[in-house]
């Protein structure tokens, strides 16, 4: 069965980033976390408590919706799968995305989508991520 | 442009307030000493003005970080270096945060900032700009309240560090510190007077830099591995659960817990004011520096009534060891909230913890012996009066009349004026840390570069030493800080000292195309240790005919009373012993 | 006999006993005796302190002693 990524625990989390610096490095080759799918941040301050911004892996993806060239594509339990080729840097699905998971990489030319690899999950120290089994 | 890392310079952002100019500037000359400590060091030695007021505009203000900084676990501080107003010498300060990621995603290692705004200014850091911001309005705020605005005000919420002071930095005090991200701070030797000196309110950074991994696997590989030593052995456990905080009980049974003024080293309310009390009654959460996957900040929550008719309000703030001793056993303070609640006013105001619990215990004592007057203190300053506290805490950040603008330069400055010079807990002329252990603690806190318990953890030899030898503490406090110079260089926490041996600290640099050897890194060693000492010498600093407060040889140690001749000839054998190296070394550049 | 002991949280993460407790042991029970029976690890220990004194690990305690075994204290 198909995983999505959740972040159902964030009242645990300690602000390491350690999900933004991997999700940077292992999917974006890069040491810069604002590259990361994942956004961690607080809710008003860092007396908040942090909020995690991830896909939500809907099953009507708005953001493939509004892409006018097809180059994202629904995946199996939700989400989507960016196809680079056919990108054509619009922006469309940044502002389409409602929870704001979706934001763009200036450098490379392409929306920055979250593949519910699961590599964020794997490093977080506090079990504040997990990945959930969902049907097709 | 990409900035790739483990390129062959060191790329500073010089800014002047003056002019509102910035250079960049690829220095290839100072990538031998790596960052940091070492970086920020260099680049004081050569900005800084010789007999020149500490807080005069010329002055610079460094900060700088290391080429491991945020991409391997712990690798989390930030450097800075300036002339300190509370010594005099050299200023040295490290905190976490999140300022070391910023520094890196905005595309820079170092920061120099020069001169001094015309009016009360914010600076905005970015890869793609550099702001001169309004600030007037802000000026007089605390250090919440400027965080908020600046929050509110300028882009990239979670991925940015702002770093600002209180009116305690705006009034000039000599141990008024830097807020780095409302948890962590530069705290010691007076950088937020520095800061207040230039007319800088705060400075906030952030950046998208681009910057390619070279090579995914072998970086990634060695991160994990990294990140296992961190969080599945039990080198740094402590830190999270209850962190530095057990130290209180542990100190308290070995006769070490400074407690009202030194005038008792244990407390008979430690178990009230412990770590695990604390735990129990006050932590509410646990947070990180960026990269540190430990999380070793504790914050504990307590509740303040502020009025009748059941008004509360709850305050929220990090609570440390160095924290509960300074502003609690050391102020005889008997309740977990009562200790809270003097670390917020100290937290709001941009005070250092430890020299302003030290100055208010000196303080306390001055009042009760005439030294001083209720004229002077406007309150009623008690071993365990909180609320005297609290008022005296306000008034040292307002300067608020003669007294206080005294004390406002420290204990050094105090004495002079006000005497008591015996029970003023002064170790090379800044004020102490919570471990009354022994002579390496003693000896290692005021011969340390930046009169810090952790230049070379003096407390740690003091503890686990069979027989305290002389020549043992003068081996250890030398070889420690030397060490120390490497992890500082590389921005490393030192809580992970542990777990970044040589061996780690070198694969992790070749990892990311720094081929440095052993050698390579004790030479460092000692190109820090001894430039530092430089600066000192350049800047007036000496310890000849140093003295030691008579109140530390009275009350005993867990070794009992120290001896003020050993510890003197310590001090002597010390200062030999450094001096023929430092000669050594001058000779060999 | 019996004797009062308090060991220090931080040994949990051993599997030792911790927290306070009045146990009984035999007579001639040396520290280090006592630190294997509340299965502490020796290296982990700081300091042993007996009736508000610290001891070492050959100390032999006596009837009705008040033990209390920490860690180091670490840097802050």
């Amino acid at each position: 069965m198909p995983k999505v990524l959740r972040a159902d625990n964030m009242n645990k989390c300690l602000g390491c980033f350690t999900c933004m610096l991997t999700c940077a490095a292992v999917n974006h080759n890069n040491h810069n976390l604002a590259k990361s799918s994942i956004k961690v941040k607080t809710r008003g301050g860092l007396q908040s408590k942090f909020a995690a911004t991830i896909c939500v892996a809907c099953k009507e993806p708005a953001c493939a919706e509004v892409c006018p060239t097809n180059a994202l594509v629904k995946r199996p339990g939700g989400g989507v799968k960016l196809i680079e080729e056919k990108c054509i840097a619009c922006e469309k699905c940044v502002s389409a995305c409602i929870v704001g998971s979706i934001h763009m990489d200036y450098d490379r030319k392409i929306p920055i989508v979250c593949k519910h690899c699961g590599a964020c999950v794997r490093m977080c120290p506090h079990n504040c991520l997990s990945m959930e089994e969902v049907s097709e | 442009m990409s900035k790739m890392i483990g390129k062959d310079f060191i790329r500073v952002l010089y800014i002047d307030l003056t002019s509102q100019k910035a250079d960049i500037q690829e220095r290839k000359d100072l990538y031998k000493y790596l960052g940091g400590a070492g970086v920020a060091a260099k680049l004081l030695e050569e900005n800084m003005k010789k007999d020149v007021d500490p807080l005069h505009e010329s002055q610079p203000l460094i900060i700088s970080i290391g080429p491991l900084s945020t991409i391997f676990p712990v690798v989390t501080k930030a450097v800075a270096t300036f002339v300190s107003p509370h010594t005099g010498e050299y200023g040295e300060s490290h905190a976490g945060g999140r300022l070391a990621m910023a520094i890196r995603n905005a595309g820079y290692d170092a920061i120099v900032i020069t001169g001094k705004a015309q009016k009360p200014t914010y600076l905005v850091v970015t890869d793609k700009n550099i702001e001169f911001k309004d600030a007037r309005a802000m000026w007089g705020l605390d250090i919440e309240e400027t965080g908020r605005v600046i929050r509110e005000r300028e882009p990239g919420p979670g991925k940015r560090s702002i770093i600002r002071i209180g009116k305690a930095g705006e009034n000039l005090v000599t141990y008024s510190c830097v807020n780095v991200d409302t948890y962590r701070h530069f705290g010691r030797l007076g950088i937020g007077a520095v800061f207040g000196s230039k007319n800088l309110k705060a400075i906030m950074i952030m950046g998208e830099e681009d910057l390619p991994i070279a090579s995914l696997k072998e970086y990634f590989k060695t991160y994990q591995e990294i990140y296992k030593k961190v969080t599945q052995t039990d080198a740094m456990a402590k830190y999270h659960e209850l962190g530095t905080p057990m130290n209180i009980k542990v100190l308290n049974s070995i006769n070490s817990l400074p407690t009202k003024n030194l005038l008792q080293s244990n407390f008979e309310y430690a178990d009230d004011i412990s770590g695990e009390t604390f735990a129990e009654k006050n932590l509410v959460r646990k947070v990180s520096c960026v990269g540190c996957p430990i999380g070793c900040i504790h914050i504990g929550q307590f509740r303040r009534e502020f009025d009748k008719g059941y008004e509360y309000e709850s305050i929220a703030v990090s609570y440390d060891h160095e924290l509960i001793y300074a502003l609690g056993s050391l102020l005889g303070i008997k309740t977990t909230d009562e200790v809270l609640q003097i670390i917020d006013e100290v937290e709001l105001a941009g005070l250092d913890a430890i020299s302003t619990g030290v100055v208010l215990a000196w303080a306390t004592e001055a009042l009760k012996k005439g030294l001083i007057s209720r004229e002077d203190t406007l309150a009623d300053l008690e071993f365990g009066n909180t609320m005297e506290y609290v008022k005296a805490i306000d008034n040292i950040a307002e300067r608020v009349n003669e007294f206080y603008y005294t004390i406002g330069k420290g204990l050094k400055e105090a004495v002079k004026k006000y005497g008591g010079e015996e029970f003023a807990l002064l170790y090379g002329g800044n004020e102490m840390a919570g471990y009354h252990t022994g002579y390496a603690f003693a000896l290692g806190q005021t011969v340390g570069a930046r009169h810090s318990h952790l230049d070379n953890a003096g407390y740690s030899y003091d503890q686990s030493a069979k027989e305290l030898k002389d020549e043992e503490i003068i081996d250890y406090v030398i070889n420690e800080e030397k060490e120390r110079a490497v992890l500082t260089s590389l921005c490393i926490c030192l809580f992970a000292r542990k777990v970044y041996d040589r061996a780690t600290i070198l694969k992790a640099l070749n990892v990311i195309g720094i081929n440095w050897t052993n050698d390579d890194l004790t030479r460092l060693a000692n190109d820090v240790f001894f430039t530092k000492l430089k600066i000192k010498k350049e800047l007036g600093y000496s310890l000849e005919n140093y003295k030691f407060p008579k109140r530390i040889f009275e009350t005993p140690t867990m070794w009992g009373k120290m001896d003020e001749e050993r510890l003197n000839r310590l001090l002597k054998m010390y200062i030999e012993r450094v001096e023929k190296e430092y000669e050594d070394w001058s000779r060999g550049k | 006999m019996k004797i009062g002991v308090e060991v220090n949280n931080f040994f949990s993460r051993y599997g030792s006993r911790i927290g306070k407790m009045e146990i009984e042991i035999d007579q001639n029970t040396n520290v280090e005796k006592l630190l294997e029976n509340l299965n502490i690890p020796k290296d982990k220990v700081g300091f042993v302190i007996v009736n508000q004194k610290r001891v070492d690990f050959d100390y032999v305690l006596s009837e009705n002693d008040s033990v209390y075994i920490t860690p180091y204290a670490t840097g802050g």
